[in-house]
């Protein structure tokens, strides 16, 4: 495995010189080229865009920001068997102002530049924060990622974007929204604190979110994973073996789903899925909240509803021994598969699909 | 012009404590009516297969008059003061005779009677057996059993529990805070309600109508396994259990449903707004 390192000079050179002598923050742009399959980045503070790249590397395009820019580094090689890129932030009291005034995040950063990948090794705390004293700079990149790579960045604040990578990503962030589309291969998303938005996804997907609102849409692999400790979920257009949705706090909206195991689980919030077709399992667990399954007319399980107050509302004929209020055993259709729905508080709605 | 005949008989005269009454015999005819009013004790009227009216009995210290008015055929208490004593008497009727019983607190056996039958008491209990007209009885705190009857049961019992066996014909029974079990009924129009009490129900369902109504306690239903009937179902806060699986059709907002039993035809109605609904199979005879 190599690492290749190179800078661009800039155009209009003299400009910029000017620029930087009259402004502080260096606006020039690096570029680094990153070999191997296995490629990361880190950057602590910046925002990200990953786009399709052509060549046999990952082509990272640096821009600094900031009055202390000129004191980062880019540091490049193996790190824990991957190639990568890492940008080195000389003091752990950052100011990067895109995060704004009275938010900070702090993050344990090893001495190599790397954070956040799962390695138990505990680094120096570094807190980032929007306004203040402290060392103002940060990094933009713009990410070419080209086909067949196993990429993984890790931003401890900004925003990233991915659009049309082809192989497997993962983007990690501390605290910053994240947008993915267009990706085949699978996408593994972690974010602290930020709303996600993954669509086209053609591959298995995970997203966890401590605190943010999720979206995806036109997702096909053989599993969906979606964890949020406190946000909503929506999805379209999502097919899978196993599809995987927990919030802490937040409802679950899903449209067009196909897929045979469904768990979806939300301390408080409502629930909604339109399924297209038949499933092998269906749990839906609320703590409050109401409980919304539209489903198509062939659909065949048995079903167990409870809701400890609120009523069931059926628009299937289901065969029943017995039958509370609140609780209903039976069968629906061909009684192949299980469907378990349970909301401490709210109506559940079991519906054929269009009514 | 109306005819007035009238007929004093003094069935226990004895002074003092009540004494065995002297039997009295009152030829009947077709159309009579026997009317028991005001009295309060025991009254057991019996069919017999002769066209007279037999009274036996003990009394207390006032007589007990049959009086004749028309087709109606009274026995009664002589108190000038219209107070009731307490009697024990006995009376063998023709089976074809309507019999009208008004008690105050008064228990009733009646046995073998073919004509209508009337009792309204308000305390007391009230027995009848083997009835072939229509049966109507009314008491406010007394059990009310009725076993045999092919001609309707009608029942009302604000207190008391009600019990029917082995009855046919429309069924209409009441009850405030009792308890209401009816046994291998033959009806094809049944309504039954208690307010809190339970409902027992075993029988055939036809092609009739059939409601059961609780406000707090439970009903049991227990129909054949042949039958056919669009069942309703309806409880605010309790729950439903059928010894077989039932098919569902629309369940919403859990408190209302309904299913076919077969092919439907009679229409079955169960309101339970607090307890529990059971649907059983019913065993040949139960």
């Amino acid at each position: 495995m190599r690492t290749l390192r190179s800078v661009v000079v800039p155009p209009k050179v003299a400009a910029l010189a000017a620029a930087v002598l009259i402004a502080g923050p260096l606006s020039g742009q690096e570029v680094e080229r990153i070999s191997g399959r296995s490629v990361a980045v880190y950057n602590l503070a910046g925002q990200v865009q990953i786009v399709r790249g052509s060549g046999p590397d990952v082509v990272v395009r640096i821009t600094r920001g900031g009055s202390d820019a000129s004191e980062l580094r880019v540091e490049t090689g193996v790190v824990r068997d991957r190639s990568s890129l890492r940008i080195i932030f000389p003091s752990d009291e950052i100011v990067y102002p895109e995060l704004g005034r009275g938010s900070n995040t702090t993050v344990s950063v090893r001495g190599d530049g790397t954070f956040s990948d799962g390695d138990n090794e505990r680094g120096d705390r570094v807190r980032i924060q929007g306004r203040g004293n402290g060392f103002e700079a940060w990094a933009d990149l713009v990410i070419e990622v080209p086909e067949g790579k196993d990429f993984a960045l890790y931003v401890a604040v900004g925003e990233v974007e991915a659009t049309g990578i082809t192989g497997d990503l993962r983007i990690d962030t501390g605290s910053g929204g994240v947008t993915a589309t267009g990706i085949t291969g699978s996408l593994e998303i972690d974010t602290g604190s930020g709303s996600i938005m993954a669509r086209d996804i053609n591959e298995d997907l995970g997203v966890d979110t401590g605190s943010g609102r999720v979206e995806v849409s036109g997702v096909t692999g053989r599993r969906i994973e979606i964890d949020t400790g406190s946000g909503g979920v929506s999805g379209s257009r999502l097919e899978a073996d196993a599809l995987t949705v927990d919030t802490g706090s937040g409802s679950i909206e899903l449209e067009s789903v196909t897929a045979a195991d469904i768990s979806l689980d939300t301390g408080s919030g409502s629930i909604d899925i339109e399924l297209m077709s038949d499933v092998d399992r269906l749990e839906a667990d609320t703590g409050s909240g109401s409980i919304t399954v539209r489903a198509p007319a062939d659909l065949g399980a048995r079903i167990e509803i409870d809701t400890g107050s609120g009523g069931i509302d059926l628009g299937f004929p289901i065969e029943v021994r017995s039958v509370r209020r609140d609780h209903v055993v039976g069968t629906v259709g061909d009684g192949r598969g299980d469907i378990t729905i349970d909301t401490g508080s709210g109506t559940v709605r079991l519906i054929r699909s269009g009514s | 012009m109306i005819l007035f005949e009238t007929l004093l008989v003094a069935i226990a005269v004895m002074p003092g404590p009540a004494a065995p009454a002297a039997d009295t015999l009152l030829d009947l005819r077709r159309g009579d009516r026997i009317v028991i009013e005001s009295l309060d004790g025991e009254v057991s009227i019996v069919a017999w297969n002769r066209d007279q009216l037999e009274v036996r009995g003990e009394a207390s210290d006032q007589e007990v008059l049959v009086r004749r008015v028309g087709s109606r055929v009274a026995v009664m208490h002589d108190d000038q003061k219209g107070r009731r004593r307490h009697v024990e008497i006995t009376l063998r009727v023709p089976s074809w005779v309507d019999v009208e019983v008004d008690g105050r607190s008064l228990d009733v056996r009646i046995d073998g009677v073919g004509g209508r039958i009337e009792v309204g008491n308000v305390r007391g209990d009230v027995w009848v057996q083997n009835a072939a007209g229509a049966v109507a009885v009314r008491t406010m705190s007394g059990t009310i059993d009725v076993v045999g009857a092919t001609g309707g049961v009608s029942a009302s019992s604000q207190s008391g529990d009600v019990t029917l066996r082995n009855v046919s014909g429309p069924l209409s029974v009441e009850s405030g805070s009792g308890d209401i079990g009816i046994v291998n009924a033959r009806s094809e129009s049944v309504r039954v309600e208690t307010l809190n009490g339970d409902i027992e129900f075993s029988g055939p369902i036809g092609t009739g109508d059939y409601g059961f109504f609780v406000h707090d306690g439970d009903a049991m239903i227990a129909i054949p396994a042949d039958t056919n009937a669009r069942i309703s179902v309806s409880t605010f806060d309790g729950e439903f259990h059928s010894d077989f699986p039932v098919l569902i059709e629309r369940f919403r907002g859990g408190r209302e449903f309904g299913f076919t039993v077969g092919t439907g035809g009679a229409r079955v109605q169960i309101q339970v707004f607090d307890g529990e609904i059971r649907l059983l199979r019913r065993r040949e005879g139960g």
